[in-house]
């Protein structure tokens, strides 16, 4: 009772809970927080309370004393820790909410992993519900990046998702309002940042941060040769001197270290056009692919995807965001037109 | 739409561009993995071709950057000349089909009524609460008077309304607003834990008690000097207490019975006369002066924790 009063002065939202960012949609406003999912925990007494939540916490990764911890509560796109999860929603509803005086309890939509088990799902619900929203709904990840694309998922007709995100990529063929077949690899952004680690460690044998590593691979990374090579000055600690050290790396050594994880990804692609349904496969060779999530702004992945299967591949308009926009847009439409198809079970 | 090959749009420059590139519709189709009638429609703008405009715009793009031009520049164009066609997204016709120019509290009305409802009820309930919250300070002035009248309403002395003394703050609260006759009614009505005896009493003689109590009150409504007054039939042990702040009085004879009961105001004075033993308590033994018979009782001896219990007239 108390919750549905609350809920009148709290707004829908649709939350991304990704891996790497957790992007909230608010109906009628768009996109209001991107913020890393990551949490700082203080340590006191064997007690432990939150010391920082999203940006502030992830600017401590790798560089906390003892007593704190800066953890990342979601691992390969579901919960690895169920009570920092609760309080990192709790907080980021709370901040959507910030000029709210009464304690919001809004109706959430949160997008999951296709894969994701039903034990998995249950507890990204409870921990919603417990963050404090008085509904929680749940949608496939790459339906919620279809429609935030802009595509049309309710027609009769196949479309090819491929959502990179922060711990898992997310294949999916869609058609009328559901999943024909999906595809989960978890690979997705961290496991570049990991492989850009393990290559500079092997080549120049000094350590990096998994903060240089994300930065190396937003400036100079490529899934593809380049025209240009483009160059960047990295500092790490070198592993035999035992002292810091600068070097320079450019985007065909880093496209060299990508060489894995991105096969993978190519892999996974196309198993799932060998498993689509024949009249579906039709109607994506003509219209191809579409790239959602933070890994579809490494560049040239759509040169490669393209290269590799011989089908168009575009990337989504402000793929970052795709999913929780879509997630916002099928709020609306399961509101407007009574449409529940688009819901996951649990 | 627009008219084929006439516009200065994306589909113009990219085909320009790539002509100037000696490139030809077949080579960017191969590039781009797209058929032939597909570039043919991208350099024409026949965007209705497309499945999507997700699609249309991303091949665009795609084709801009095979071609070295600044993708997001085209986009832009692209953006310009299709803008009818992508504000109308599969999202907003559903909505429009369905919620017509309804508002966004109709809206809400049609998601959750029992919420809207609901909502409804509590604002009503708090504006009531804000309202009752607003007027109870002036109700409690408005009873204020009539409290303070306790003291005052007592009933005059005489062996015949001894009894009615018992429970005079009983009967000034409730006198000052009815008729004698009902005044009695209530009178005997608020006091179950007197004795049968003293109801008998109250009962028998309403009219005295009344007629005397309700022009008292009206008439002075704070005495600061009352006359003494007979608490027990029999004696003549004179009690004074004069107040220097509010305290509460209690008087009980030797059985225990009570005799007199009230909260007296800073400034009053009481004159008692009867029979001892008295137990007397006194909420606040500071604020008081006692004299029994004309000599003034040291209550500092008899008091704790501000609270002075004595007894007088004993044998």
């Amino acid at each position: 009772m108390f919750k549905n009063i609350r809920g009148l002065f709290s707004r829908d939202l649709s939350i991304d809970l990704g891996t790497a960012n957790t992007l909230i949609y608010v109906r009628d406003q768009g996109i209001v927080l991107n913020e890393p999912s990551v949490v700082a925990i203080r340590h006191h007494n064997n007690q432990k309370t939150v010391a920082a939540v999203g940006l502030d916490a992830k600017r401590m990764l790798g560089r906390t004393p003892g007593n704190i911890t800066a953890i990342r509560p979601l691992k390969d796109g579901v919960i690895a820790d169920f009570l920092v999860t609760e309080k990192m929603l709790k907080y980021f509803i709370g901040k959507v909410h910030e000029n709210s005086f009464i304690r919001p309890s809004p109706r959430v939509l949160v997008c999951v992993p296709c894969k994701s088990t039903e034990v998995e799902r249950r507890a990204i619900r409870e921990s919603a519900l417990s963050a404090g929203a008085r509904d929680v709904r749940l949608i496939e990840e790459p339906m919620a990046a279809a429609i935030g694309a802009g595509l049309r998922v309710e027609e009769a007709r196949g479309t090819m998702v491929v959502d990179i995100g922060g711990g898992t990529t997310e294949i999916a063929i869609i058609s009328l309002n559901g999943v024909v077949y999906s595809e989960t690899v978890r690979v997705g952004g961290d496991r570049f940042d990991e492989a850009i680690v393990a290559y500079v460690r092997r080549t120049q044998g000094s350590l990096i941060g998994e903060a240089t590593a994300e930065r190396i691979k937003h400036e100079i990374g490529a899934a593809y040769p380049q025209k240009e090579i483009r160059e960047i000055d990295v500092r790490g600690r070198n592993l035999a001197e035992g002292v810091p050290r600068s070097f320079t790396l450019n985007s065909n050594e880093i496209l060299e270290a990508l060489q894995e994880p991105l096969a993978m990804i190519v892999q996974a692609v196309k198993s799932a056009l060998e498993q689509t349904p024949p009249e579906l496969a039709s109607d994506i060779a003509e219209s191809g692919m579409v790239l959602t999530g933070g890994g579809a702004l490494l560049r040239d992945i759509d040169t490669l995807l393209a290269e590799e299967t011989g089908l168009p591949v575009i990337v989504a308009e402000d793929p970052l965001t795709c999913v929780a926009r879509g997630g916002g847009k099928a709020l609306e439409m399961m509101d407007a037109a009574g449409n529940a198809d688009l819901l996951s079970t649990e | 739409m627009t008219e084929e090959g006439a516009s200065p749009g994306p589909g113009s420059v990219l085909r320009s561009t790539r002509e100037s590139l000696g490139y030809t519709q077949q080579d960017v189709a191969d590039s781009l993995n797209l058929t032939l009638r597909a570039v043919d429609d991208l350099e024409c703008e026949r965007w209705d071709r497309f499945h999507a405009v997700a699609f249309a715009r991303g091949y665009v793009k795609s084709y801009a950057k095979l071609l070295g031009l600044d993708p997001q520049t085209v986009v832009a164009d692209y953006g310009e000349f299709t803008e009818p066609e992508s504000e109308a997204p599969p999202v907003a016709l559903l909505r429009e089909a369905s919620a017509g120019g309804v508002g966004r509290l109709g809206e809400m009305f049609q998601r959750q009524p029992g919420a809207v409802l609901s909502g409804t009820v509590v604002i009503a309930i708090a504006a009531i609460a804000i309202a009752l919250v607003m007027v109870w300070p002036e109700s409690d002035q408005a009873t204020e008077p009539s409290l303070s009248q306790r003291s005052a309403l007592t009933p005059p002395p005489g062996p015949a309304v001894a009894a009615p003394a018992l429970s005079a703050p009983e009967v000034g609260a409730t006198s000052g607003r009815s008729s004698p006759l009902s005044g009695a009614a209530e009178t005997e009505a608020i006091m179950p834990s007197t004795t049968v005896a003293e109801s008998d009493v109250v009962a028998a003689s309403p009219p005295a008690a009344t007629e005397v109590v309700v022009p008292d009150a009206e008439q002075h409504p704070a005495p600061a000097v009352a006359p003494a007054r007979r608490i027990t039939p029999i004696g003549d042990d004179r009690l004074e207490l004069s107040f220097s702040s509010d305290c509460w009085v209690e008087i009980k004879d030797g059985a225990g019975q009570s005799l007199y009961s009230n909260l007296s105001r800073s400034g009053d004075t009481l004159h008692l006369v009867g029979g001892g033993p008295f137990r007397i308590l006194l909420g606040y033994g500071p604020g008081v002066s006692l004299t029994f018979n004309g000599e003034p009782v040291p209550l500092a001896r008899y008091t704790r924790n501000n609270v002075a219990s004595v007894v007088l007239g004993t044998d």
